[in-house]
């Protein structure tokens, strides 16, 4: 102790915080604390509430009861510009830049270098943001506009924008979610960087390997409650899974392959989709029961051809989609879902959930006419119990059917997704990052959900940057780079070295099955 | 989230679920009682106010506006908006007066033939749809803004209004069609006989067995039909999903562009129902039928708390912003008050009315 407070100070000490949303008591007598140049890990399964704990340090939330001190002295922070002038950014989860401006205008937003009257000096906003760009290597032009960017890209320049505040402490919230393994090294390395510069840091993330890499001190959370705290190399990451889950699970488990059989005549084949993100045409079959894996580096098309699988590419995709030798319709969603294809996609809060609304509304919206009666009129009881069911199948954490999206943490969002997409009974279900942001338990149940509709003859299509989700779950694994698929990985061929060697390297190693 | 998921079933479920509906159904309740408020208010002001002839042509006045509103309304929820129905209403009425007055010139207003008359009625209903399908196919297909395109339909509409009526009012609509719009057929018990119950205070005398005019049961149907609509079909569920993220819309399957095209068909069908039902009940048409109504009716789709931004909204509650703007306007006429100042009590209220939501957000969402 007395080593840690020679060398980091606490920063910021939070004491006996507790702060309840509506029925929920999301945070219940929490202490935690900060130390200068050191790097703090938040941990806990979705709902746990770390969120609402960096909420309450960065100024968004006031808590119901319970202290923070920054630097001894008591304060309390009236909204987030208050935290803010202390010095005190968080990098939220989703990313929040204004697309329709530069990278530049986006980094020094509300921070641009001006001449009196308030005329920017562009010439050194650019140089102001290039040089930042720079000095944490990202490869970007200052001048492109957001929009145009990947999200991975998108997630740097996020932090980049956190940076240039300069801030004392900085809550970064999942930063490395939306980004692929390289992206997370350079993410990293920024991270211990600040902290050398003597920032005070939190780390949330569901990404344990990370933490153990990253972090000096952690923090584990459980149900609103800190159940461990103290230095990392005091710990093991098996333990930490113990204490965020509070019961002992399987870190992982190889998954049951359906081997579907070879004179099944394909259930999906794919000839020769183009479509803009793309450089090469995709062609490819699916079978019945064959859970196809398809990776790469962020940026290298995955998007893309998912949302082409579904026919939701854009005006200028072209090829051909046969559904048990059937051709669907092309550039409709609509003939897609009718033809038995489902599209899960990585962006929740922007093609995902309709925060406004509730889960029945949610997860019935695609197949509203089933529950059409005779005269027009809805079934009301009827979607409620479907609705019920799915909640309970697949343990979604809500208040009921009737609760609104909003009002469910992150993970449980995409659990309702899921619920929405399966209700559809796809006979393809196109996933596209299935467990982005999902905690560790609820990974575990969707890849046992992806593993059970698999071995129903439901034919998954798993694009993913997770390796280890494609090594636990896939019979294959098409493998892209740059907007074309190099190869195909099957068999012993599906290990993380050789799925990451062919991501990285835009090749399949020579001795490829 | 430490919320159970399993439903199970409370003792005393009847109750909560009474107090989660009065909960949800808050705002709705609320505006009821700013409502109040103002009747109340109003009839203070001026006792005149609830006498059975000035609610008479309060209703009748009211009618065409709440007619459109409703249109409106769905239309709005899908994240469009539509200027043109002002117009629209104008020329439906056009083209029915032009039918079964100036067509087939008849001897009499008494003497006409019943078919001159059945298309008369039937041929208008298709022109707000016909111009909602244009516009519609403008707006989903070259991706303009609705505001634009039908700003642009509002002038072409109100020019072609003036080329079928020539500019000149069209007179002498059949007997048949008027003895309908100005009739009043039913009568229902309505609590305003204030004069008599300050008398006697007896509830009783409260009510008067009112006349209510045959075109505000057309609104009450239009009424019934687009809440059935909007709450109870798939349709419904479908305009609001793609008001709130269109893109969501179209990943779960749903037609965005002909959900938003069938919206625009259906302002449009309100509008020239509206124009039918003011031609029935004027007996005539004006070339100015319908000038300025759009604003009027946005504005109390607004108030009744549906969003600029779609996705949102309760037909039911268009209602009362059309009653608070059309209260509003005969107030200010009943106490004499010179016409110019109308504008600056309905802009006045449309901005109370924005604020108060704002206001009841932020609340809702510090909570």
């Amino acid at each position: 102790m007395s080593v840690a407070e020679e060398r980091g100070a606490a920063l910021l000490q939070c004491r006996g915080l507790s702060r309840s949303f509506a029925a929920v008591r999301a945070l219940r007598g929490v202490d935690f604390s900060i130390a200068a140049g050191r790097v703090r890990g938040l941990v806990g399964e979705n709902g746990a509430g770390k969120s609402t704990l960096a909420k309450i340090i960065a100024g968004v939330h006031a808590p119901d009861a319970g202290t923070i001190e920054l630097e001894g002295r008591p304060v309390r922070f009236a909204g987030a510009e208050r935290a803010l002038q202390q010095r005190i950014v968080t990098v939220h989860q989703d990313i929040n830049l204004v697309q329709t401006m530069s990278v530049s205008e986006n980094i020094l937003l509300n921070n641009e270098p001006t001449y009196r009257l308030g005329i920017i000096r562009r010439k050194a906003m650019r140089t102001a943001a290039r040089s930042l760009l720079e000095k944490y290597e990202i490869a970007v032009d200052p001048d492109e506009t957001v929009s145009a960017l990947a999200n991975d890209i998108k997630k740097m320049v996020q932090i980049v924008k956190a940076v240039s505040l300069e801030p004392r402490i900085l809550i970064l919230d999942e930063p490395t979610s939306s980004l692929t393994d390289s992206q997370v090294r350079v993410a990293l390395r920024l991270i211990r960087q600040l902290a050398s510069q003597g920032v005070g840091l939190v780390l949330i993330s569901h990404y344990l390997a990370e933490i153990f890499e990253v972090c000096d001190d952690l923090t584990v959370m459980r149900d609103g409650e800190v159940v461990a705290d103290g230095p990392v190399n005091e710990t093991t990451l098996p333990k930490v899974v113990t204490q965020m889950v509070g019961r002992k699970v399987e870190t992982s488990r190889r998954a049951a392959h359906v081997r579907a059989s070879n004179e099944v005549s394909p259930l999906m084949t794919v000839e020769n989709l183009s479509l803009s993100g793309l450089s090469q045409n995709v062609s490819f079959s699916l079978r019945s029961g064959e859970v196809l894996g398809v990776t790469g580096l962020a940026g290298s098309g995955l998007r893309e051809l998912s949302k082409g699988l579904f026919g939701a590419a854009g005006r200028e995709t072209s090829g051909r989609i046969l559904v048990g030798g059937v051709p669907v319709p092309a550039r409709d969603p609509a003939a897609s879902l009718k033809s038995g294809i489902a599209l899960l996609t990585n962006d929740r809060l922007g093609e995902g959930i309709l925060q406004s609304f509730t889960l029945v509304e949610n997860i019935c919206l695609p197949i509203l006419s089933r529950f059409s009666g005779p005269r027009g009129a809805l079934d009301f009881a009827e979607m409620k119990r479907t609705t019920e069911k799915n909640i309970q199948r697949l343990r979604v954490n809500a208040p009921g059917p009737s609760a609104l999206a909003r009002q469910l943490s992150g993970g449980n969002q995409q659990k309702v997704l899921f619920a929405k997409w399966l209700e559809t009974k796809p006979k393809i279900f196109v996933m596209d990052e299935p467990t982005i942001g999902v905690d560790v338990g609820a990974k575990e149940e969707i890849r046992r959900i992806i593993d059970e509709i698999a071995s129903a003859g439901v034919g998954v299509v798993l694009v993913t940057t997770e390796l280890d989700e494609l090594v636990l779950l896939c019979d294959r694994v098409l493998v892209m780079f740059r907007g074309a698929v190099i190869g195909e990985l099957s068999g012993e061929a599906v290990n993380r070295e050789r799925i990451l060697h062919a991501a990285a390297c835009g090749e399949i190693q020579a001795a490829a099955a | 989230m430490t919320t159970v998921s399993s439903p199970k079933p409370e003792p005393l479920a009847g109750v909560s679920r009474l107090f989660a509906g009065l909960k949800r159904s808050y705002s709705l309740i609320q505006a009821l009682g700013v409502l109040a408020i103002l009747i109340v208010a109003m009839q203070i002001a001026n006792d005149r106010f609830l006498s059975p002839i000035n609610v008479g042509n309060l209703l009748g006045q009211m009618t065409i506006m709440l007619i459109v509103a409703a249109g409106m309304t769905i239309v709005m929820i899908a994240g469009e908006l539509d200027v043109s129905v002002g117009s629209v209403v104008g020329l439906s009425a056009a083209v029915a007066g032009w039918i079964m007055v100036r067509w087939i010139p008849a001897p009499s207003a008494n003497d006409h033939s019943w078919w001159v008359i059945v298309l008369g009625l039937v041929a208008p209903l298709f022109v707000g749809p016909v111009l909602g399908l244009f516009v519609g196919f403008i707006v989903t297909k070259a991706r303009i803004p609705s505001f634009i395109v039908t700003l642009g339909m509002l002038m072409i509409a109100r020019s072609l209004t003036l080329v079928v009526t020539q500019g000149q009012p069209i007179p002498d609509i059949p007997q048949i069609v008027r003895s309908f719009g100005q009739g009043r057929w039913v009568q229902i018990p309505l609590p305003i006989a204030f004069s008599d119950f300050f008398r006697t205070s007896s509830f009783s005398d409260l009510l008067v067995w009112f006349p209510i005019q045959n075109i505000v049961w057309v609104a009450a149907i239009v009424y019934a039909v687009g809440w059935f609509v909007l709450d109870r079909t798939a349709f419904g569920k479908r305009v609001y999903a793609v008001g709130s993220n269109r893109t969501v819309a179209i990943l779960s399957g749903i037609r965005a562009d002909r959900i938003k095209i069938q919206c625009l068909m259906i302002v449009g069908f309100t509008a020239s129902l509206a124009g039918l039902v003011s031609v029935s009940r004027l007996g005539a048409v004006s070339p100015n039928t319908g000038e300025g109504l759009e604003f009027e009716v946005i504005a109390a789709v607004v108030i009744g708390g549906t969003g600029l931004y779609g996705g949102q909204g309760k037909i039911l509650r268009t209602i009362i912003g059309v009653i608070i703007i059309a209260l509003t306007r005969n107030f200010l006429n009943l106490a004499r008050i010179a016409i110019f100042w109308q504008g600056f009590a309905t802009g006045a209220i449309i901005l109370a009315a924005v604020l108060l939501e704002a206001l009841q957000r932020r609340i809702s969402e510090r909570r």
